[in-house]
């Protein structure tokens, strides 16, 4: 469909339409209601239950408005209840004839959504608002029209306000039941606050966040910084049909603009990738918060958690090497006189001695001083570089994963404050937006360390540095209900477990009536979105990632990759970064 | 009212709600019950259903049953021809016409006595019973069967209707007794499934959608 064209049609459509004069969309008529409870709608005597999904679209049209609401429930209804008790012979064709769709009838429950006012339809310009009223009595009830639907979420594509402000609305899915229309998401304000994508296992997580960073990245909207645990978004991640396919990653798709670091260089290169960097971290380099976030996976008590800062506050940056080093020990007279001096009790600082020593099996902590790893991602981040960090072999272990996360978001973070502090003097230091996402987020961000981990404190300032996050989980009621309220998009695939689909409305209006939505959800493919960067909440079939798509990126097949780097290079001008420490 | 209509007898008694003629046409069938019928009382014309048939004996009557002589089928015709008390007849006025509109509502006036009375023609008949407005009077009335009269009085409606309309008209006529019923399931239940063996033995056209 053309876009611009198509929005045009649905003006005109509009004003030459009289209120509730399309008789072919009609569903029914509204009965009953409230605008903090939905509104009910008795169907039409020629309509069937059985066409009506739940997650469809319809509109009212009143004399000043045109509704916009979503099918949030179905039921069945009659005239008496008696009907219930002792039902009428059905098996008599004239008797179905007469009680369908009269004394029984079928009934849809609508949350409204939105609307637009019929002035401004008037004047060409009409723009969604929130509903602050509802239809009256008896107001038409018919199925959105694909026109409707487009003009809502607005053409794929560059926007430009009045404002001058830009905007990209990413083509994320499809409606259900309705061809031709593209449903979008404004990228801007997807990043502006932190994001999620949820759902159980195999539900399309996972391409789905690889088709928004996509989308992100190839219309440069913000930097991302990837933690890929499973070492699905880089070079190349794989489907999980029975022929095991492989699909692009980010950098095939966007050689120039995308580099991968590794913690696992074999396992990178044994996939086919070529890291641009390999991510070390010395010993010395740790603190304790590194280790504090890990407390639940290493089993750490409180005591032991004190300990460390008294290690540190004694031993100073080495105090990790020192105190796992029995060479170095020997300097307090080993771990008793270590534990005298320091007044600690010998059992914590032994068991938390053993506990510590399990890091020494992960090949990327070093004894020696290393490169700084951090400035290296920043100063990619500001060329607007995006950085996808495998974990190899090391994502299997949560401690990895989550220890180097931590770390280097805690830094990362720390210099973006910085950055935006002194932009403040000098907006030329404005840091590039950064979007960081991470998988099996709930691990982060849970009640337990949610208000201690550097991963609760940006979910909560919102976008203050310039910071925001995109969490990728399968558990969303393991995330801190205070961290998910701060979640301005959600995208949600099917979820099972009630807990599960409870946290996902955490702070939602009409929250439980897009329950029924959400529990309607196919198991692949088929994804609820709701909050900041769409209009209203909608329910998509996932666009594909496949060829297709990557043609769409601009990915020519067969084009070397050194081609499509220079290219994407001179699309980005050449930028330096401005570096401030 | 053409008076080239037989006139099948003369208003005995009446009231608003109806009243009772005397069948007089000594060779014809008295009208069914549920059949339409009409009167005329001033400048309009006055229709009511056909709801009770009352044969009264009479002396004569009482002496052939009481003596025990074998009756000749001549003596009995003989007999009905020249009876001494007339077939009363009850009707339950559903409308009138007045300045060629039809109202489904109780007349202002009944007719007095010895008005005559006429049949509906089909056409006639058609044109009163289009609308359902009537199905509240009969059901609101406690002297007649009310039940029993609204089924008669659907079922001439669709005997009168042009060729594959019948089927159409039931059901118009059960949904509308839908809306009325919707507190006595078990009334109109009873209605309906009187009318569905009828629909089922009108072999008309094909179901009408619904709505
Ligand atoms: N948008 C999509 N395009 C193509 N295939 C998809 C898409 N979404 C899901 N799939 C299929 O579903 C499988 C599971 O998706 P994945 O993202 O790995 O799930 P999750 O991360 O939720 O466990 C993929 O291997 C792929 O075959
Ligand atoms: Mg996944």
């Amino acid at each position: 469909m053309d876009d611009t064209n198509s929005a045009d049609a649905f003006l005109h459509a509009l004003r030459a339409q009289p209120p509730g004069e399309d008789l072919s969309a009609r569903l029914g008529q509204v009965v009953a209601g409230s605008l903090s409870k939905g509104l009910e709608v008795r169907l039409d005597a020629d309509r069937s239950l059985e066409d009506l999904a739940v997650g469809r679209y319809v509109v009212m049209r009143t004399n000043n408005r045109l509704f916009f609401g979503m099918i949030t429930d179905v039921a069945l209804d009659n005239t008496n209840p008696a009907f219930e008790k002792t039902p009428p012979d059905f098996s008599n064709p004239f008797l179905r004839q007469i009680y369908l769709g009269n004394s029984v009838f079928g009934r849809i429950h609508i949350s409204p959504m939105l609307m637009l006012d019929e002035t401004d339809i008037a004047a060409g310009q009409p723009v969604p608002q929130p509903v602050k009223t509802i239809p009256g009595h008896y107001t038409p009830v018919a199925t959105a029209s694909a026109e409707e639907v487009a003009y809502v979420f607005g053409p794929e594509g560059e926007h430009v306000d009045e404002a001058g402000a830009k905007a990209h609305y990413f083509h994320i899915g499809d409606p259900l039941d309705m061809e031709n229309v593209k449903i979008t998401l404004n990228l801007e304000r997807m990043v502006e606050r932190s994001s999620g994508v949820f759902g159980k296992s195999g539900t399309g997580k996972t391409f789905l966040s690889r088709l928004l960073l996509a989308g992100i990245i190839q219309n440069n909207v913000a930097v991302n910084l990837i933690f890929d645990m499973h070492n699905e978004y880089g070079w190349e991640g794989s489907t999980e049909h029975h022929i095991q396919r492989k699909v692009k990653g980010l950098q095939q798709l966007f050689p120039g603009k995308v580099a991968i670091f590794t913690l696992d260089m074999s396992s990178s290169r044994r996939r086919g990738a070529n890291p641009d960097y390999e991510v070390k971290i010395s010993y010395d380099q740790i603190e304790p918060e590194d280790i504090e976030m890990l407390s639940g996976v290493m089993n750490l008590s409180e005591a032991q958690i004190g300990a460390m800062y008294v290690l540190r506050d004694r031993m100073g940056k080495a105090w990790l090497r020192t105190f796992l080093d029995d060479g170095a020990l020997e300097a307090y007279e080993g771990l008793k006189g270590l534990a005298k001096e320091l007044d600690q009790p010998p059992q914590t600082l032994a068991a938390l001695r053993r506990k510590l020593d399990r890091l020494r099996r992960f090949d990327f902590i070093s004894e020696e001083r290393v490169d700084d790893s951090v400035s290296r991602i920043l100063d990619y981040l500001q060329r607007e570089h995006h950085v996808v960090l495998e974990f190899g072999r090391h994502g299997s272990d949560l401690r990895a994963y989550l220890l180097i996360a931590n770390y280097l978001t805690r830094r990362i973070h720390a210099r973006y404050v910085k950055l935006k502090e002194a932009s403040f003097a000098d907006p030329s230091y404005e840091p590039v937006p950064l979007v960081i996402t991470i998988e099996e987020a709930h691990k982060f961000l849970d009640p337990a360390v949610a208000s201690e981990t550097i991963f609760g404190t940006i979910a909560r300032e919102l976008r203050k540095y310039n910071v925001t996050l995109m969490v990728v989980d399968q558990r969303p009621s393991g995330i801190d209900s205070e961290v998910m309220s701060q979640i301005g998009t959600r995208v949600t695939l099917a979820l099972d477990s009630e807990d599960d689909i409870r946290a996902v409305f955490m702070g939602v209006r009409g929250a439980s009536e897009l329950r029924q939505v959400l529990a309607g959800l196919d198991t692949q493919g088929q994804a609820l979105i709701l909050g900041h960067a769409v209009p209203m909440p909608v329910v998509v079939q996932t666009r594909r990632y496949d060829s297709e798509f990557y043609r769409q990126m601009g990915f020519i097949e067969g084009e070397t990759l050194q081609e499509r780097a220079a290219q994407d290079i001179e699309e980005l001008g050449g930028k330096r970064p401005k570096r401030l420490l | 009212m053409n008076h080239a209509d037989p006139v099948l007898g003369r208003v005995l008694r009446s009231s608003t709600t109806g009243y009772t003629f005397g069948f007089s046409q000594a060779h014809t069938q008295p009208p069914a019950f549920g059949a339409l019928v009409k009167t005329a009382v001033g400048d309009s014309h006055v229709f009511g259903l056909v709801y009770d048939q009352r044969v009264m004996d009479d002396a004569l009557v009482r002496q052939i049953v009481a003596s025990s002589d074998s009756l000749s089928e001549e003596r009995i015709q003989d007999m009905r021809m020249r009876r001494q008390t007339p077939i009363e007849i009850s009707v339950l006025s559903i409308g009138y016409e007045q300045g060629g509109t039809i109202y489904q509502l109780l007349p202002p006036h009944p007719p007095d006595a010895l008005q005559p009375i006429f049949a509906c023609t089909p056409d006639e008949s058609r044109r009163v019973l289009t609308s359902f407005q009537y199905f509240r009077t009969v059901l609101d009335n406690m002297e007649c069967p009310s039940e029993e009269l609204l089924v008669a009085s659907i079922r001439h409606g669709a005997g009168c209707q042009p060729p594959g309309q019948a089927q159409p008209y039931l059901i118009g006529a059960g949904r509308e007794l839908t809306r009325l019923l919707a507190h006595d399931h078990q009334r109109l239940d009873a209605i309906l499934r009187r009318l569905a063996d009828f629909f089922n033995a009108t072999h008309s056209l094909p179901e009408v959608p619904y709505g």
